[in-house]
């Protein structure tokens, strides 16, 4: 598979978020991406060979839950950067995708013969892309570029 | 907590067709804690390691399972 890039200049458009998880998963080593709202569980997009992202999707959510729930014992740790669990041939790493944690990214990769390091810079267009629509949605399309960091035609949709 | 992932790992790993869930890391910006499955041949166990950021993962995560194994024998 190739990693196609993203085109900057049209991030936060719904159908680029999905063009992101997919590019996500397009990486060697990866098996499938989904991004997952933790509230419902209901998976927005996945992409990926693996034909279980969905349903892993969905049970990462219950990590999470988990997590969240007992968070609060775990201050002294600082802010959550990923929850990961390993299986023989697998590993699935769940990262939050936006401040209030209302979504995460989940990653399911082959062991070994995945670049974690290398694959996770690209979560940073997805982030900035999840950013600029939430303020979309609210109505604040011009503190977009300033508060997201997102150049281009961003701001002007 | 460590033993609602090990539960939720194995629930994830069949339900998946993954295999068995080895090991939950949980990575804090000051912070990791590592829950390693103790394949114990009478019962169960999770040993939960926690580490400040000054741990090396790998690190950490290889001394776990080593225990792990030492204590599974």
């Amino acid at each position: 598979m190739t990693s196609a890039p993203i085109d900057s200049t049209t991030v936060g458009q719904p159908a680029d978020i999905a063009a992101i998880v997919r590019h996500l998963s397009s990486y060697p080593g990866v098996v499938g991406c989904a991004l997952v709202e933790t509230a419902t569980g209901m998976v927005w997009h996945h992409s990926g060979e693996l034909v279980q992202i969905e349903q892993i999707g969905e049970a990462a959510v219950e990590f999470w839950r988990v997590h969240m729930r007992v968070s609060t014992d775990f201050t002294g740790l600082g802010s959550l950067q990923h929850l990961s669990y390993a299986f023989p041939d697998h590993l699935v790493a769940l990262f939050p995708c936006d401040s209030s944690r209302t979504l995460i990214l989940v990653c399911v990769g082959k062991r070994p013969g995945m670049a974690w390091t290398h694959w996770a810079m690209g979560l940073v267009p997805l982030r900035k892309a999840l950013l600029a629509q939430k303020l979309r949605d609210e109505g604040v399309n011009g503190v977009v570029d300033r508060a997201a960091g997102v150049t281009g035609k961003v701001a002007a949709q | 907590m460590a033993s609602s992932f090990s539960a939720l790992g194995t629930l994830v790993g069949e339900e998946s067709q993954l295999g068995h869930c080895n090991s939950v890391i949980i990575d804090a910006a000051e912070g990791l804690i590592l829950n390693q499955q103790i394949r114990h041949a009478a019962l169960p166990l999770t040993l939960c390691v926690v580490t400040s950021r000054e741990a090396v993962t790998g690190q950490a995560l290889y001394f776990s399972k080593q225990a792990a194994l030492m204590i599974a024998a």
